[in-house]
């Protein structure tokens, strides 16, 4: 099997911070507009709180910080279904944003280099 | 004494860089840290760890994997790129990725050298407070 690097591009990157405990609703929603996968890490909010006085016990402080590689035709929707699952709207609830990649690389099963390749040919013809 | 923007702006001698990100399945992260420090030139790698749900696991189950955050110069950043690829397997294993992402500003980030902290040959007391 060729060892060849394949790389993606047109790719980006959707970063989305919440409260601890809501990530999994949104890598959900995000899987069923189309995302492929999505990796989350732990994080503690900071700056705002200390200015909330005796409300920011009202603001989760610990965050969970989720990140998914999208395609740039994908990327709207699950930036849309993610939003709308996370509640972004309501104060409080956390961030997102959308990084662009100068690019990626996964891996690809050999059926899809296959699939691929064989498309590759019949747009040389 | 207050500095003006045009000094601050001189104090900080930032260069566009890259960074490259991989996450990997948790435990060949340190691996792969050690490589790179050994075969290229990076500028810093940062090793977390995060769990992860990828599209091949029907079950949607989490696994844990290690995320590096690896600094280049933008000149080194195809040859990086490419030794990152080959390091985590990525033709040959599911569950692993790779993403460029492009740095506009990075400070320089450089270690003391032990060579000149010992060379000073500073006497214990000194180092040692009251």
């Amino acid at each position: 099997m060729s060892n060849e690097m394949i790389v993606l591009t047109d790719v980006s990157l959707i970063t989305c911070t919440v409260p601890r405990g809501n990530a999994d609703t949104v890598v959900a929603a995000a899987r069923a507009a189309g995302a492929q996968g999505a990796s989350i890490q732990y994080g503690r909010g900071a700056g705002i709180r200390e200015r909330l006085g005796i409300f920011s016990i009202t603001v989760e402080a610990e965050k969970e910080i989720i990140q998914i590689m999208v395609s740039k035709q994908q990327q709207d929707d699950i930036f849309a279904a993610i939003y709308r699952a996370a509640k972004l709207d309501i104060p409080g609830m956390g961030l997102m944003f959308v990084t662009p990649l100068d690019r990626a690389a996964t891996y690809i099963s050999p059926q899809i280099k296959e699939k691929f390749a064989s498309h590759g040919d019949s747009n040389d013809d | 004494m207050t500095n003006s923007p045009s000094t601050e702006k001189e104090r900080t001698p930032c260069t566009p860089a890259k960074l490259i990100i991989c996450t990997v399945p948790q435990g060949i992260g340190a691996e792969i840290v050690v490589q790179l420090y050994e075969q290229s030139e990076v500028i810093n790698i940062q090793h977390s760890t995060a769990r992860a749900q990828y599209a091949h696991d029907t079950n949607h189950d989490w696994q844990e994997v290690d995320i590096l955050q690896v600094f280049v110069t933008e000149a080194l950043a195809d040859e990086v790129f490419k030794l990152m690829y080959e390091l985590t397997n990525l033709h040959g294993e599911e569950g692993r990725y790779i993403y460029q992402v492009h740095l506009p500003k990075v400070t320089p980030f450089k270690l003391p050298l032990t060579r000149d902290l010992t060379s000073k040959e500073i006497p214990l007391e000194e180092v040692v407070s009251d």
